[in-house]
């Protein structure tokens, strides 16, 4: 028998039985309680004269009731509620936000001050190089930490 | 949760108001770790999915239509992520002496009142191992299915296929399951 369109050729067909495969659709949405009234009477009146249909019927329900004995619908995760770890990563991108915003502005508000400031060139010079070199310490370190991180072999290894 | 209240919650996650979402993860992480357990087979790799599940469906809020349960919506975000991992996962170094799929899986029992193991509890084991046998595709809409107990519209949803197609899917991968259990032994009269 050929899967139904849609399935793929994985699925395992040849113990099917010889149903075709509107009935095996009836089938299982009959097991599954997927049925109006109406169909499920219809459906109840095949299955007494259709041993065929009993038999996938009772395979249907012994696999649907070994699963639901599983008891997995609801689970607790090991550690406990996952709350706290959800809310750090709900709020910490808003703080970072503030955070990066709030010293953009200040580093504008900075330059602004220094430039418009009554200092001589030689104090400008000192500030000008003290800031210029720390921003470039600040960025090498950066990028070294950058460069190790991306070529670390054992970045995948978990325990 | 009761719907309203829910609606409620919901509505102040949309404002931004992230404390209104505590109520939500307590109220379905459960449910939402269930579903990638049955997926993934992985207790630490489930927890870390579920956790991102709620982070996503948090930062993606906008588009929840209210219209819609919130848990399918959330179960379907946890499937694609679950999906993904799988897709993505690459063999890890183990650092001890744990299984190829990392920390054993303790199966919950209702009904455990001493330590020695049942016949339940085998079954329940054989079904778990069976579980691991069968492909992701039907794995996955038996857990919808049988374990997380969704209707058909909405797994249809979820999975983004017609009802006529999870009726179909859910057959053969009950079928895949008891053929699965059959191989390991188990007999069915």
């Amino acid at each position: 028998m050929m899967p139904p369109p849609g399935m793929p050729a994985s699925h395992p067909t040849g113990s099917a039985g010889n149903l075709p495969d509107p009935a095996l659709e009836e089938l299982v949405r009959y097991v599954d309680d997927e049925m109006t009234g109406e169909e499920r009477e219809a459906f109840e009146h095949r299955l007494a004269d259709s041993t065929e249909l009993k038999r996938e019927v009772a395979i249907q329900k012994a696999m649907r009731g070994e699963l639901k004995a599983m008891g997995l619908e609801s689970q607790t995760p090991p550690g406990g509620s996952i709350w706290e770890a959800v809310n750090k990563q709900i709020a910490r991108p808003t703080g970072w936000m503030f955070l990066i915003a709030g010293l953009l502005m200040y580093i504008g508000y900075a330059v602004y001050t220094f430039i418009e400031s009554p200092m001589n060139l030689f104090e400008r010079l000192m500030i000008g190089l003290v800031v210029i070199g720390f921003v470039i310490l600040l960025s090498s370190v950066a990028y070294e930490r950058i460069r190790d991180y991306r070529s670390d072999p054992y970045k995948g290894v978990q325990r | 949760m009761v719907v309203e209240v829910e609606r409620e919650l919901l509505r102040k996650c949309r404002a931004g108001d992230w404390n209104a979402y505590e109520p939500i993860v307590r109220a379905y992480e459960s449910r939402v770790y269930g579903l990638a357990l049955g997926l993934v087979r992985n207790p630490d790799d489930a927890r870390d999915l579920t956790q991102d599940s709620f982070v996503r469906a948090f930062q993606a809020i906008e588009l929840y239509d209210p219209d819609r349960p919130f848990l399918g919506w959330l179960l379907g975000i946890c499937r694609n992520m679950c999906i993904d991992f799988l897709r993505r996962r690459r063999p890890l170094v183990h650092m001890d002496d744990e299984s190829p799929e990392g920390r054993k899986v303790q199966l919950p029992d209702p009904n455990a009142r001493t330590d020695r193991p049942t016949i339940a509890d085998e079954t329940r084991a054989l079904v778990w191992e069976a579980m691991g046998q069968i492909s992701d595709e039907h794995r996955e809409v038996l857990v919808l299915k049988d374990i997380q107990d969704l209707e058909y519209a909405e797994i249809a949803r979820i999975l983004n296929i017609p009802q006529g197609t999870v009726a179909s899917r859910v057959y053969y991968a009950r079928r895949a399951l008891r053929a699965a259990l059959e191989a390991m032994g188990v007999e069915y009269p």
